[in-house]
């Protein structure tokens, strides 16, 4: 019953989604505050229906019901629970259902929010009903051609279970999160084409701008979590030890963070000093636009990557007429209604210019990894052979706009509205500027080796965007406590962005990593470190079984650490796993995968010593908290903090 | 200033893009002289049954990739991914040398052909 239930409360939210279509399109006419709370009651239904068609889908994992095609190639009896609930979205189907189940939920958020005012009221009801468009398109598509209820007759005693490589407590997360991110840029998105249609008179088109701050930060946050939640996951699970390939689907998640990080600066910009109102719709447009892309990217099968599941076409088209028409329309309605923006003479040094700098160099780093990631597809579809862009070009493009990016964000936190001037702000960083240099030149040489002009500048930067990032709030602290806080979001975001890119730096350049075989007894030396291969035990676990090897490592004759990775097999069908094993603090992380036996009594492994790694995580982590801080301090409840 | 800038970061991207482009060709086109010899591309094709030798006790391997119409005797040393085994598809970057053996730099395997295939038949074969 449970399937048929769920497509029942699928098809129930299509409609509600419909009429949601209908209400803010203006087709029923009500007043307005009738209209508020038709369509308040609306997304309530769209929600909840959403909600229920997953606890149902649920239901049949949990209960095993393998006559569910959805759950018979996703599931198995041996399957843990808390994977019988990922797998929910471990596929293709139940994944869409995900993202339009967490779209309902943004729009069921933006609803409740008191941010809206009487006068904002149709902003909101407009908004909405974008929304429930977006939603609309998404449900008709899972019900045309991915629909995770179908029933499948014979029914067969045993599923094919859940792919093991998402059978790892970091994916059960990191699907959900990224999600979140990815459609909650719908509502900055939507906001914006509001903006387009209610507006009046030019005083009112900057409205939006204030409200749509804190709903970008949020997505942005779930996006910032969920790219480092991949990035770990693939650290740790993928077996080789890399965080980061340049993978098409890491590029399709990194595209709209970047150009969500310039909307979220440009809606400042929008908001304070109504400026740049165009750039923030534009980029709230793109944001979005890009998260389609990344949808179709991952979902249409058409790249061959872990996160491809294998599909039929018809797929891939629907989401490239759902992202043509979003995008497109959005498109042709900004160049259609767009109004007239007040002008003002920018100063090259202040801070909206400034803002705007680094705005147009986040968007080349996206532009230029859209090139490399859609620039293979392009070639094939034209059939002028197969061909893919090398990391090599990523990792060299990707600096061109992100160093000077990171030298003008230390201006930009030193900077003033209209009216500094470039005296100004030299006068006010040079003690950091050259503290940084003389730091980085000593760290450099005295922890590490120099080890090109490259590193000694990554290192300077981040140590820039680090303290040019934490004095404002420091020196603010003692003279104005409420100003202090209000810099806190901005301080720790560029904090957290310094210790990411110091930790990159590091790690890609004082890492090493290399692959070797080794008999029982025998070590290997990794920089300071001496892995030895103590032995190998077989293990069994709840639905694998396991070889384990026993690694020990030492540094100058102290023990270290004892590691233990291991080589899984979860049934004679699928190919083994590899479980590294890995010894981290905040300095270093080792790492042992473990390879196969390759005769005369050797294994072979890969071994990896990777100072300052953790930092790569670490900063996004206390991105994250700025984000929170920054939607915190937008609520009633900090008012206190006066 | 700004334009000059701006001109030589875009040399600089249109030249890492030209040198990063990564080919792709299967064995009989390599065979057939299609391939590059002086830079890296990559081969994708089925790892021929029988064919797998290791140099005892080291990273050495050594085997025979091929598309059904040719065959490309392949050298690699390193660990090989999980998914990899002898009858598999796989996918192996690197360049050919004068004797037509292609040394691979770097291995994968193709990810879910086993693990999720489109059609269900096999499944209610199964059962």
């Amino acid at each position: 019953m449970s399937p048929e239930i769920g497509q029942l409360l699928l098809t129930l939210s299509m409609a509600a989604a419909f009429l949601q279509t209908l209400v803010g399109m203006g087709l029923i006419k009500l007043p307005l505050s009738l209209q508020d709370r038709l369509m308040m009651n609306l997304v309530a239904i769209h929600a909840i229906g959403l909600f229920s068609a997953m606890i149902c889908l649920g239901y049949s994992f949990i209960t095993d019901d393998f006559s569910v095609l959805y759950v018979a190639l996703n599931s198995h009896t041996d399957l843990p629970v808390q994977y019988k609930v990922a797998a929910i979205w471990g596929a293709h189907e139940g994944s869409l259902l995900l993202w339009v189940f967490l779209l309902s939920i943004w729009g069921l958020l933006l609803a409740l929010s008191k941010k809206f005012t009487q006068q904002t009221m149709d902003l909101k009801i407009k908004s909405l009903g974008f929304i429930g468009l977006i939603s609309l398109g998404f449900i008709v598509f899972i019900l045309y051609t991915s629909n995770p209820f179908e029933r499948l007759f014979p029914i067969p005693v045993q599923g094919r279970s859940l792919n093991p490589l998402l059978q790892d407590p970091a994916l059960v997360m990191h699907p959900p999160i990224l999600y979140a991110g990815y459609v909650g840029l719908a509502v900055p998105f939507s906001l914006a084409l509001a903006s387009l249609i209610t507006v009046k008179h030019e005083a009112l088109q900057y409205q939006w701008a204030g409200i749509a701050r804190v709903w970008t930060i949020a997505p942005w946050l779930f996006l910032t979590g969920g790219i480092a939640l991949g990035s770990w996951w693939a650290y740790y699970e993928l077996g080789w030890g890399g965080w980061w390939f340049w993978d098409p689907v890491e590029n399709a998640s990194l595209m709209p963070w970047l150009t969500a990080t310039a909307l979220v600066h440009s809606l400042i910009v929008t908001d304070q000093m109504r400026l740049f109102n165009a750039m923030s719709i534009l980029l709230a447009i793109i944001s979005f636009s890009l998260s389609l892309l990344g949808t179709f990217l991952v979902r249409s099968g058409i790249l061959i990557s872990v996160h491809s599941f294998a599909s039929d076409p018809t797929r891939g088209m629907f989401i490239l007429m759902l992202l043509g028409f979003f995008t497109g329309g959005a498109l042709i309605l900004y160049s259609l209604r767009l109004k007239k923006e007040r002008r003002l003479k920018l100063k090259i040094f202040s801070r909206e210019s400034l803002l705007l700098l680094n705005n147009v160099f986040l968007c080349t780093a996206a532009g230029l990894i859209l090139i490399g990631t859609l620039y293979p597809l392009l070639i094939e579809v034209f059939d002028a052979g197969k061909l893919s862009v090398g990391p090599p070009y990523f990792n060299f493009v990707f600096l061109i706009p992100f160093l000077p990016m990171l030298f003008f964000m230390g201006w930009g936190a030193f900077s003033s509205w209209q009216d500094s001037e470039l005296k100004d702000l030299i006068s006010r960083t040079k003690w950091i500027f050259l503290s940084v240099i003389l730091l980085s030149i000593f760290v450099t040489f005295a922890v590490y080796n120099y080890a090109g002009l490259l590193t000694l500048v990554g290192i300077t930067l981040a140590g820039w965007t680090i303290l040019t990032g934490a004095t404002p709030f420091f020196k603010n602290l003692k003279l104005d406590r409420r100003n202090a806080l209000k810099l806190l979001p901005m301080s720790l975001a560029h904090v957290g962005l310094g210790l990411t890119v110091l930790g990159i730096t590091v790690t890609s350049t004082y890492g090493i990593t290399f692959d070797k075989s080794l008999q029982f007894g025998q070590s290997a030396q990794v920089g300071n470190y001496e892995f030895k291969l103590i032995g190998i035990t077989d293990k069994n676990g709840p639905n694998y079984s396991a070889k384990v090897a026993e690694v020990e490592i030492t540094s100058n004759d102290n023990r270290v650490a004892i590691i233990y990775p291991e080589k899984r097999t979860y049934d004679q069908n699928s190919p083994a796993l590899t479980e590294a094993g890995i010894e981290s603090n905040l300095g270093r992380d080792l790492f042992v995968a473990l390879g196969e036996d390759v005769g005369n009594q050797s294994w072979s492994l890969h071994l990896q010593y990777k100072p300052l790694l953790r930092l790569i995580w670490l900063g996004p982590f206390i991105m994250i908290l700025g984000g929170l801080f920054r939607i915190y301090l937008s609520k009633p409840l900090a008012r206190k903090l006066d | 200033m700004i334009l000059f800038g701006v001109s030589l970061a875009s040399f600089f991207v249109l030249k890492s893009f030209q040198e990063n482009l990564l080919y792709y060709f299967t064995p009989v086109q390599v065979q057939s002289g299609e391939a590059p010899i002086d830079r890296e591309f990559r081969m994708g094709g089925l790892v021929v049954p029988g064919s797998f030798k290791r140099e005892e006790g080291s990273l050495s391997v050594e085997f025979v990739m091929t598309d059904g119409g040719a065959s490309i005797r392949v050298k690699y040393t390193g660990l090989l991914p999980d998914l990899f085994k002898e009858g598999q598809g796989i996918i192996t970057r690197g360049r050919i040398n004068a004797s037509g053996v292609f040394s691979a730099i770097e291995v994968l395997a193709k990810h879910d052909e086993n693990y999720m295939p489109p059609k269900i038949q096999p499944l209610t074969e199964q059962a």
